[in-house]
This record gives structure tokens, sequence and C-alpha cells, in this order.
């Protein structure tokens, strides 16, 4: 009995690493070969060997502080429209009574494939004459990372009682005090996680920055455009760059989404 | 249209004909009912009678679907809580957890205009009429039962209301924790003088605590009283039976040879109070409360008497309770205090027991 058991732990733990591995295995490559001096494409071989070399070439491309520039706009553009809606949707899903049927509405955008979203949004602001620019690039990223980041703050939403808005009613308040000091501190974790998420999410988006943007590119066009042209190794280096960037800002927001939890689940003993 | 009932001063609230549907539903039907200004009234019903509708009615949380909320002697129907002078105390309690006991208390009086350290001032004297000095700063999180109870009380008096509206206040607490608070409310409310309103489904704390008694039933008010006038006098087969024991006698109006007017019931009649106004033929029921039956020798003076066989004795600490059947089948419960000289285990004897016809009164029959 005891040796079955044993085999099912070590197949399961051996599974997990390998799954592990796929995934951490080609980031992992990638940021090690470009900390490679030379432009051979490989692991350096000797340790005195690690560069920063193609890091600090790329302070002298021309076009990239500008791509990085309108990828952080457009980041944080979406980040705050994303927020608001994540908001608005959560407020709305309090109220109502067909919760399942809202939730599916707002999830449905995520079984359109990228690139049939994409081209649908060029062709329609075409139609509606509105020429690409970096706003479409954010109503495209919008649309992309509502569903996901609007999932955040429900947890937070359903830890806010609606009792908790009929006592501070009842004791005086009335719209904006209600939402200043009952709804947005409960649900403010929520939120931000949010606009994490939608930052997240558009930073590292191509296809639809791609079809719906205007004479100046972002960087993961940037990327796709080097990596078309037979660049040189700094190329990895802003992957590199931007891999990190990334890594940190989802241990934020997991960390922050642990903290809610951790309060809400404290909150609705009460 | 300035002399209607809730113009008059003594008269805090004053609901009229008030309704509420939902749906297809009617919770409250009708309704009309003034709360003396000083007086502890309760709302007093099964679940689902539309008590708590009723008070969140008259709290703002709900509008009318018919009919009008005074209060204090204007229309209110479409006022907002956070327009209303009466404070609530939630079922619930609904303290809010990102806030310390200080800031809960605290959050009304911003309303009011009142300053920082003012307010902190009025808190702890709030804190300290409930008797939980001390816990200012405490996160709401920490709190046992009753002293969350209690903090949601401060909270709501610190603003100093006129009416205090409470849903259910002592429903989740322990037996021993409610009989406390029981007390301490019926302090609270003699100390302070406003009007308290409260729904509950316990007819003891109702009995308790109340001055005056609204018992509603399927939406409907069935009596406004006194406790004692509600258990001695009740007017309706529904009172009679939620508030306190009562043997319940159900047949009709019949007169005998000599022109008295008697309740017939399976082959058996009861004399029923004089003066007594229903007709020949009309179905009724007697109630008789358990403890105004006699038995042994004290019941062959009494004018309703009958041989009765005992089927079960209860020894209940302070009293002893007899279950017996009539000969016309009809089962009768009787309560006799432990120390009286009749109470002695009667199981399978055969009893006299009686009743005078005053200590009955005589209802038109509701139930089937």
């Amino acid at each position: 009995m005891g040796k079955v058991s044993v085999l099912k732990r070590v197949s399961l733990w051996v599974l997990t690493i390998l799954a592990l591995v796929f995934i951490f295995l080609p980031s992992t490559y990638l940021l090690v070969i470009s900390l490679e001096p030379s432009e051979l494409e490989r692991v350096p071989t000797k340790l005195s060997d690690f560069s920063l070399r193609w890091y600090i070439r790329l302070l002298h491309k021309e076009t990239l502080p500008d791509a990085i520039r309108q990828s952080a706009m457009v980041g944080l553009l979406t980040a705050g429209l994303t927020s608001l809606f994540s908001l608005l949707s959560g407020m709305a899903y309090r109220r109502l009574r067909k919760k399942s049927y809202f939730l599916g509405l707002l999830i449905f955008p995520i079984f359109v494939p990228g690139i049939v979203g994409a081209l649908s949004l060029s062709v329609f602001f075409r139609l509606i004459h509105i020429h690409s620019s970096m706003y479409t690039v954010v109503l495209g990223h919008v649309l992309y990372a509502l569903p996901y980041a609007s999932i955040v703050p429900l947890v937070s939403f359903s830890a806010l009682k609606e009792g908790f808005i009929e006592a501070a009613r009842d004791l005086g308040a009335s719209g904006f005090r209600v939402f200043r000091d009952i709804v947005f501190p409960l649900t403010r974790g929520g939120i931000l996680g949010a606009a994490l998420f939608g930052f997240l999410l558009s930073l590292n988006e191509f296809i639809r920055a791609y079809f719906l943007s205007g004479y100046q590119e972002t960087l993961s066009i940037y990327m796709f455009g080097q990596m078309k042209g037979g660049a040189d190794p700094s190329i990895y280096a802003l992957a590199g760059l931007i891999l990190s960037v990334s890594i940190f800002l989802v241990l934020i927001a997991l960390i922050y989404y642990a903290l809610i939890r951790y309060r809400s689940r404290s909150f609705a003993q009460l | 249209m300035k002399n209607g009932v809730e113009s008059r001063p003594q008269v805090d609230v004053y609901l009229k004909d008030l309704s509420k549907r939902f749906g297809d539903f009617m919770a409250v039907c009708d309704l009309t009912l003034e709360v003396q200004k000083g007086e502890f009234l309760t709302l007093l019903g099964p679940s689902g009678s539309g008590k708590t509708t009723t008070l969140r009615m008259i709290g703002g949380f709900e509008t009318p679907t018919r009919g009008e909320v005074y209060i204090q002697g204007d229309l209110a129907n479409d006022k907002p809580p956070n327009k209303r002078v009466t404070r609530t105390v939630f079922q619930d309690l609904a303290l809010f957890p990102h806030m310390t006991v200080g800031e809960n208390i605290e959050y009304g009086l911003s309303f009011q205009g009142v300053n920082k350290r003012e307010r902190k001032t009025r808190a702890l004297e709030a804190l300290e009429l409930v008797d939980l000095e001390g816990l200012h700063e405490r996160k709401v999180a920490t709190l046992s039962g009753g002293q969350k109870q209690r903090v949601a009380l401060a909270r709501a008096l610190v603003t100093q209301p006129p009416i205090l509206l409470l849903d259910e206040p002592l429903g989740a607490l322990d037996e021993k924790l409610r009989e406390r608070m029981q007390g301490e409310l019926k302090n609270l409310h003699k100390k302070l003088r406003i009007t308290f309103i409260a729904v509950t489904h316990n007819q003891e704390e109702a009995l308790t605590m109340s001055d005056r008694i609204a018992i509603i039933n399927r939406g409907m008010l069935e009596q406004v009283a006194t406790p004692r006038e509600l258990y001695e006098n009740p007017k309706t087969e529904f009172v009679a039976d939620f508030i306190g024991v009562a043997n319940i006698i159900s047949g009709k109006i019949i007169e005998d040879n000599a022109g008295v007017k008697k309740l017939l019931s399976n082959g058996q009649e009861f004399l029923i109070p004089s003066g007594e106004r229903f007709n020949i033929g009309d179905p009724v029921i007697l109630a008789v409360r358990p403890e105004r039956i006699e038995i042994g020798d004290k019941a062959k003076k009494r004018r309703n008497c009958f041989s009765a066989e005992v089927q079960n004795t209860l020894y209940k600490g302070a009293s002893v309770e007899y279950y017996v059947i009539l000969g016309n089948d009809q089962e009768i419960r009787i309560r006799v205090e432990s120390k009286s000289s009749s109470a002695d285990e009667l199981t399978g004897d055969r009893i006299t027991i009686g009743w005078n016809e005053g200590d009955t009164v005589v209802l038109k029959r509701e139930s089937e």
C-alpha cells in the first residue's frame, strides 16, 4: 500500500517539476544568452564572460526610448481605464440578480482570438473615421485586459456587504461619502490589482498594438521590427529587461492579491 | 390637514395604511400604528410576518407601496435614511470592518458638523454608556458578540437620535447574555427617555422590555397594547395563542334552556363570560390560560367544572404542568405552582378541573 502512494507522489512531483521547467526554461535561457558579450547566440562559456555589454548598447538605440515611453503611456492609460471600468462593473455586479450572465458577458472577449479582435477593431475604427493613434491602441488594450482585470476586484466587492452601505446611510452618509468612506477603502486593493493587471497585459501585448498603432510604435512592435530586420544581440538584452520588469510587477500584484484575500477573510467573519 | 394624528406632539411615529408589496407577495398590509414619544414599542410576530419590513420602512430602507410614514409629524415616505432623524441598530450589526471601534462610533457625528476633538469626547461618553470603556482604539474584528452589539448601540446613540430602531437586537446572543442585555436595554431606554422601536420574534423578550407590543401577523396588525393587556385580554385567536400559552377550545355559540349563551364544543358545553356579543351559531374559540385552571377540591367550586383524565405530569421546577383530556376529547394544559398542595404526580388519575368563565376570553374563530 505504502509503495503505491510513494510512486504516485514521486510521479506527481516529477510532472510538476517538468511543467515548471517547461514554463521557465525558455525565458531563463533568454536571460542567460543576453549576458553573452559576443555576437553569437550562446550561453557564456566562462563565468568571467558574463557581461552587460548589450544592455549598455540599448542606451544608444535612437528609436528605443520613444518606444519605451509609448508603451509606458499606453500601459498607464490602459491601467487607468481598466481600473475605472472594473470598479464600475464590481458595483454593478453586487446589485444584479443574474450575476452569472453578467460575468459571462464580462469574460466573453477572452474567447475572441487576438488577431480577430485586433483586425475587427482596426476595421471598425476606419469605419467611424478614427485614425490610428496611441488612443486606439489604449482602447484595444482595455478591451483585451478588461475580462482578466475585472475578476480581481470581485473578491473585494463580495466582502462589501450591503449592510455596510445601509449603516453608513443611516448615520447620515450619501453618495460620495458612502463611496469614499465605505466602498473605496474596502475595495481599493482589488481596484489596484485590476490596474496592475491592465498595465502588465498592455505592456506585453503585440497584435492589437500592431494593428492599431499610429506613427509611434510600442515596445513590442519595436522588438518585432528588430527581429525581422536581423539586429544585434541587444534585442535579447531588451527582452531580458522586459522580462525582469514583468516578473517584478507580477510579484507585486500577487502580494497585493494575497493581502486582499487575507483582509477579506477576516472581514467576512464579522 | 394639520389636525391629523401625525401632528400630535406626543406621536413620534405614525404609520397610516402602510403597505409593502414584493412582486406578488404582500409583506405588509394596511398597517396603521401610532408610536408614542418616549415609549418602548416592540413589533412582535413570527418570521416572515412583515415586522422587519415595517421597521425598514420607518428607517427609510424600503419605500412603501401604499400608505404613509410620518416621523415627528412630517411625511417621510420619500426621505432617504440619511435625511431621517431615526437611527438603526441592524440585525447583523454592520460594524465597519476597516475602522476601529472609535471610528465606527464617531462616523455619524461627522455628518453633524462636530469637530474632531468633540467627536472623540462624545464617542468616549457613548462607550461609557454601554459599558465598554477603553475599547476606543480596538479593531472591530477582535470584539466578542456582546461587545459588537454594544458598539452598534453606541454608534447609533452617540448622534442623540429621538427615535432608535432596533432590528432583532438580541438575536445573535446566547441565552444568558440575551437575558442580561434585555435588562440593560430596558435601563438604557429609561435613562435616555427616547423612543425605542424594536422588532423581535421572541415574545418573552418583548414582554420583558416593552411598554407596548404590536403583534403583527402576515403583514397585518393583530393588536397593540401593554404586555399585560395582551396577555389577559387578547383580541384575536392569534394573539391569544402567540402570547404565552393558552388552551384553545373551538366550537360554536349555543343557547341553553335557560337562555344562557354557552360554547358548544364536541358535545361539551362551556360557560362563557357574560356580555360577550356573539350570536347563536357563531364559530368561536374559548381561550383559557393554564394557570387559571384549578384542580381537586378547589375546582369543584368553579362554574366550569369537569372530570378529566391526566395523561402527563411535567415537573418544570417552579411549576408543575398537567396534560389532561376531557370527556369530549378536548386536551387541556394546566399549570400549578410546585409549592401548592395539589402539585403531585397524577398521571393516569381521574381528577376534577375547573375555572370561572371570567378568567377566559371568547374570540372569533380564525383557524379551520
